[in-house]
């Protein structure tokens, strides 16, 4: 997979997928301009792009009139049909209707992020609760019923990924709101909690290397909520998403 | 009499239609396929799920010479899944700029330099410049 993974990108980029360097995305560029002067891309996470799956789905639907590729929506797969440990198809669910489809079957399907009992029964305490940045279609509907049918279970289903997201956002998934509302400026500021106190290293790195482990200090305090505070010098350093927070 | 228990039978086999278009819905583990398979809803390969990884697996099926159905569970103005939502940031190890910018469609940038830095790792030192004349920015990774 490393080795192949650059190719990967080639290949995705001949199917309409379009590549741009990172950093439009974090980096406020609007806000500096001074002459000659320079922005320092982090190793790693080299390429970005802007709607990906729109770029694929496209792709997707121009292949609909050669007649081998259909693509029905509103249908969620609802169980395996399975004889002993082999696997027909899938079983799907419409309104007032199951419609059975033979064929290989490739589960590409979610995980449980927006299923508020799972989350509370693999993550614990407060997961079913918390405010969710995706999709809310994935129920984790097919990795149980692979589970059922047989499947061995793999991975680590005791931990996700979250990351500081404005206390105003929505609780689920809305794609004109959610992608504004990470709130990843805290190396620019300080952070306190409802009780006025600091409670971690706002500048230890930067945010790419701690936006993921900030979640949890953040939950941690009371309210699960804190505040950043900026200075006016700092200001133009934050990204667009900021100008959509109240503060 | 005979006139309504026709009426009778048609109502049943209306509201039955449709097991009769697919007349091997059965639980699972019970699934007959002794006879009229020609009315299966047959393909090669189904895709569940409509993200990136969905996505990608359907166009290279396809590719590959499969008739495919892709099952999302989205409406179509919902499809995508998290991948959507999802801040679309890619690793992929590489072999310097020259096969990165060979990757960017368009090229918003006139000038891409590479630049190693210490700690033996590279970093990518991108001059842009935007409309009339170059956006500087500040060395923000040093500020920290």
């Amino acid at each position: 997979m490393i080795k192949r993974g650059w190719e990967t990108l080639e290949w995705m980029k001949s199917k309409g997928v379009q590549w741009e360097l990172i950093v439009c995305k974090y980096q406020n560029l609007d806000g500096l301009r001074e002459k000659h002067s320079k922005v320092n891309l982090e190793p790693g996470g080299t390429v970005m792009v802007r709607g990906l799956t729109d770029s694929l789905w496209s792709a997707v639907e121009k292949l609909i009139p050669g007649g081998r590729m259909t693509v029905w929506y509103d249908s969620p797969a609802h169980d395996l049909l399975a004889t002993g440990d082999t696997i027909h198809g899938v079983r799907v669910r419409s309104r007032d209707a199951f419609t059975d489809v033979y064929g290989k079957v490739i589960l590409v399907s979610g995980g449980f992020s927006s299923n508020p009992v799972m989350r509370r029964q693999y993550l614990g305490e407060g997961w079913d609760l918390v405010p969710m940045g995706g999709t809310k279609y994935n129920m984790c509907t097919m990795l149980n019923r692979a589970i059922a049918a047989g499947a061995l279970p793999v991975g680590h289903w005791g931990a996700c990924h979250a990351s500081p997201q404005d206390a105003n956002g929505p609780l689920t998934g809305d794609i004109n709101v959610s992608p504004n509302m990470s709130r990843y400026a805290y190396p620019f500021g300080i952070t306190v909690n409802i009780n006025r106190e600091r409670f971690f290293d706002e500048g230890e790195h930067n945010f790419r290397h701690t936006y993921a482990k900030t979640w949890k200090k953040i939950g941690d305090q009371p309210g699960a909520k804190a505040f950043q505070i900026f200075d006016q010098a700092a200001l133009k350093l934050l990204p667009k998403g900021y100008e959509t927070a109240n503060p | 009499m005979g006139h309504l228990q026709n009426v009778h039978l048609l109502s049943i086999i209306i509201k039955h239609e449709k097991y009769y278009r697919y007349p091997y819905v059965g639980k699972m583990g019970s699934i007959s396929y002794s006879s009229g398979t020609d009315m299966r809803e047959q393909y090669d390969a189904i895709v569940v799920g409509g993200g990136n990884a969905a996505l990608c697996m359907t166009l290279s099926a396809h590719d590959n010479g499969a008739r495919v159905l892709v099952l999302e569970a989205a409406p179509r103005e919902g499809r995508g899944g998290n991948s959507r939502f999802a801040g679309t940031v890619f690793r992929a190890s590489h072999t310097g700029m020259g096969q990165v910018n060979a990757c960017f469609v368009q090229k918003p940038w006139r000038m891409l330099h590479c630049a190693t830095c210490c700690h033996t790792r590279t970093k990518i030192i991108a001059m842009i410049f935007a409309k009339p004349r170059m956006v500087g920015m500040t060395n923000i990774s040093r500020r920290l």
